[in-house]
């Protein structure tokens, strides 16, 4: 019994000095490589800044570029698996985002990941304030993000964070906000939010009534074959 | 001689994926990309040669009551020290496999063989045999993943294999794929095995 005790006590001690050891020898590593990723990413979202200042207005952390009116904001907000965190670059002078990047996230892997890709990010790059909308299809109109295929939830929150990031932006710098729609949590009512943004909703409305029925049509039935190929390949919602 | 026997051992005859079919939490889990995969099994690689060198060397120390809290609490050194490491050094597969280093405490390859073999046998064999369990855990792992991700992402490591003709399965990256890919390459790996014997 008192060997049991002392051998797990002393192992204990070893265990704890080792451990301290590696704690001293890469904790400021770790906070090194955390300092630097976060300045490499408040300025790969940033185009023409090649330094900025934190400041702080209305409770929100900016990060204001040496660019005249570039700034920088994370925001974060719950996702389909946990919370996501982003990071928007924008101009809130011109009402112009730059770039929107996904520093952090737990979603599903191989589908909700697909937001931190240069795919995804594409949505982002260079494009005007305004109520996002998520599309099943290819987006069209600039204010317009095709959803990631078995990820409509991971979508749908990360254009969420977005929009109230650049709100709390424009409120920031004495700017209105825009007005948005938020889209619900729940997937049967966020579907219903998608489609009212198609032409599938007023499509149908209309279809015998007007002329133009047999155009309406085939972009109805376009919708939905992508609606169709997104459910089947994902298992997210 | 038994230096190799004991490794071959590992590596197929007793493979831990394969043939013992032990550690399955992370190998559904992360092998979705050959990049986790690899990464996975060389950190599981790395925390069994460690522990098993330190249990053979210690065994005849540690009482037999309090031999199991003594293997978890020197697994679980080695683990944290792993999982600080990675973080410091390579950031990106840190949070890419994010919860599965510190799950590598509880993973029954580790402990089974400390207890099954590092427990009874000298660190020279120890060694052998946590170099054959942690690369043959390392390989299944690596095809595995490599497997779920050309299906399921049409690449191997990042790089694009099957290009836009190929319409990616997304089932393969999810929990459904491992299952349904495991089973056929442990049944695969039976098939083999079989055939040698006859």
């Amino acid at each position: 019994m008192k060997k049991s005790i002392l051998t797990l006590t002393i192992l204990g001690i070893i265990s704890a000095l080792l451990l301290s050891f590696v704690y001293q020898l890469t904790t400021p590593l770790i906070a090194e490589r955390q300092d630097q990723d976060k300045k490499g990413v408040v300025l790969a979202v940033l185009p023409e800044s090649s330094n900025y200042r934190v400041v702080e207005k209305n409770g929100v952390t900016l990060y204001e570029g040496n660019k005249e009116g570039e700034v920088a904001m994370i925001a974060s907000g719950p996702g389909f698996g946990g919370t996501i965190e982003l990071i928007v670059g924008a101009n809130p002078f011109l009402r112009q985002i730059y770039a929107v990047k996904v520093l952090s996230h737990s979603e599903t892997p191989g589908l909700g990941s697909h937001i931190t890709g240069e795919e995804f990010e594409k949505n982002f790059i260079n494009k005007p304030f305004g109520d996002y909308q998520v599309v099943k299809r290819p987006a069209v109109d600039p204010l317009e993000v095709e959803v990631i295929t078995g990820a409509t939830v991971s979508t749908e929150m990360v254009v969420n964070i977005v929009k109230n990031a650049m709100n709390q932006m424009l409120v920031a710098y004495g700017f209105n906000p825009i007005d948005v729609t938020s889209a619900p949590i729940t997937t049967g009512a966020t579907d219903a939010t998608t489609g009212a943004t198609d032409t599938t909703g007023s499509a149908t409305v209309t279809t015998g009534a007007t002329v133009t029925t047999g155009a309406t049509d085939t972009a109805t039935s376009a919708t939905d074959t992508s609606t169709g190929a997104s459910s089947a390949g994902g298992g997210e919602e | 001689m038994k230096f190799l026997k004991i490794f071959k051992n590992g590596l197929w005859d007793e493979n831990p994926t394969f043939r013992i079919v032990i550690g399955m939490c992370p190998t559904l889990a992360i092998t979705n990309a050959a990049i986790n995969g690899l990464v996975m099994g060389l950190a599981t690689a790395f925390v069994l040669l460690t522990t098993e060198i330190i249990i053979s060397l210690v065994k005849k120390l540690i009482p037999e009551n309090v031999r199991i809290p003594s293997y978890v609490l020197i697994i679980a050194t080695m683990v944290t020290t792993v999982d600080y490491f990675l973080q410091a050094f390579l950031p990106g597969i840190a949070s890419a496999l994010s919860l599965f280093i510190p799950l590598i405490v509880v993973n029954c390859i580790i402990l089974g063989r400390a207890e099954a073999f590092a427990s009874r046998n000298s660190v020279t064999d120890s060694i052998a045999d946590a170099l054959g369990m942690g690369l043959g855990f390392t390989w299944a792992l690596l095809l595995l993943s490599s497997i779920r991700e050309l299906l399921g992402s049409g690449s191997i490591f990042g790089y694009t294999i099957l290009g836009a003709w190929y319409p990616p399965m997304a089932i393969m990256l999810l929990p459904a794929g491992a299952f349904i890919s495991l089973g056929i390459l442990i049944g695969f790996m039976n098939f083999i095995s079989r055939k040698g014997v006859k």
